[in-house]
């Protein structure tokens, strides 16, 4: 026998070989893994991306601009809760206002209006504008959505709507 | 395992939908199953038998 045979006695098939204690061991600590993956998205104040933002913010009133800067059929990007979080207004052909956070609910790409609905340009994901639900591609997920109101003619940011089949929220909507 | 992902998957989407009612029970089932798992695999006797 070589020497380093004997100072490295483990055979080559039973290198690989794994006990089933030893899975079983494996298997409980990626278990724990995911309950401490649960356990944090409990504990996290702060929402994720996409996610609306939790009810204890208080609703922020933002001025965005006259209702006459933005044609029908046309888009205006702003930000709302800070620099962060970028969004879209969009005054649809049929005169209404529709405002959602620009992130993907896919991969977090910033959708853009395309003239007939929002897409994010990453992936080719589709969302209609009415309601933001997916049309197309792979977001499964509507777009975060948020409340717009007409005051005198300027055009105002209120608040987060509830994502649409949640449930009452949709007044107040221009 | 498969039911330990097929519960983080739900819940991590629920929680981007902004609905956080779930966490609570979704965490002790979570809590149950890793418990099961850590029993199985430091206290069963079996496993050890080649057999």
């Amino acid at each position: 026998m070589p020497g380093w045979k004997s100072l490295f006695p483990v055979d080559l098939a039973e290198e690989g070989r794994l006990s089933r204690r030893e899975f079983a061991r494996f298997l409980a600590l990626v278990s724990a893994g995911f309950t401490g993956g649960i356990g944090y998205l409990g504990l996290r104040r702060k929402p994720l991306d996409g996610a609306p933002a939790a009810p204890a913010d208080a609703p922020r009133e933002l001025r965005l601009c006259r209702a006459d800067d933005v044609a029908p059929g046309n888009s205006h990007l702003f930000t709302y809760r800070d620099a962060q979080d970028r969004c879209i207004l969009v005054r649809t052909a049929g005169d209404r206002w529709r405002a959602y956070r620009q992130t993907c609910t896919h991969l977090g790409c910033a959708v853009r209006w395309d003239g007939k609905g929002l897409e994010c340009p990453c992936h080719n994901g589709r969302f209609e504008v009415e309601q933001g639900f997916p049309t197309a591609g792979p977001p499964t997920r509507p777009l975060s959505r948020l409340r717009v109101e007409l005051r005198g003619g300027d055009v105002w940011i209120v608040g987060d709507l509830e994502k649409p089949g949640a449930g009452p929220g949709e007044g107040g909507q221009a | 395992m498969l039911i330990q992902a097929y519960l983080f998957e739900t819940v991590l989407g629920a929680v981007l939908d902004g609905e956080r009612g779930m966490l609570g029970g979704a965490f002790a089932v979570s809590l149950v199953l890793t418990a099961v798992a850590l029993v199985l695999a430091f206290k069963a006797k079996d496993l050890d038998n080649p057999e």
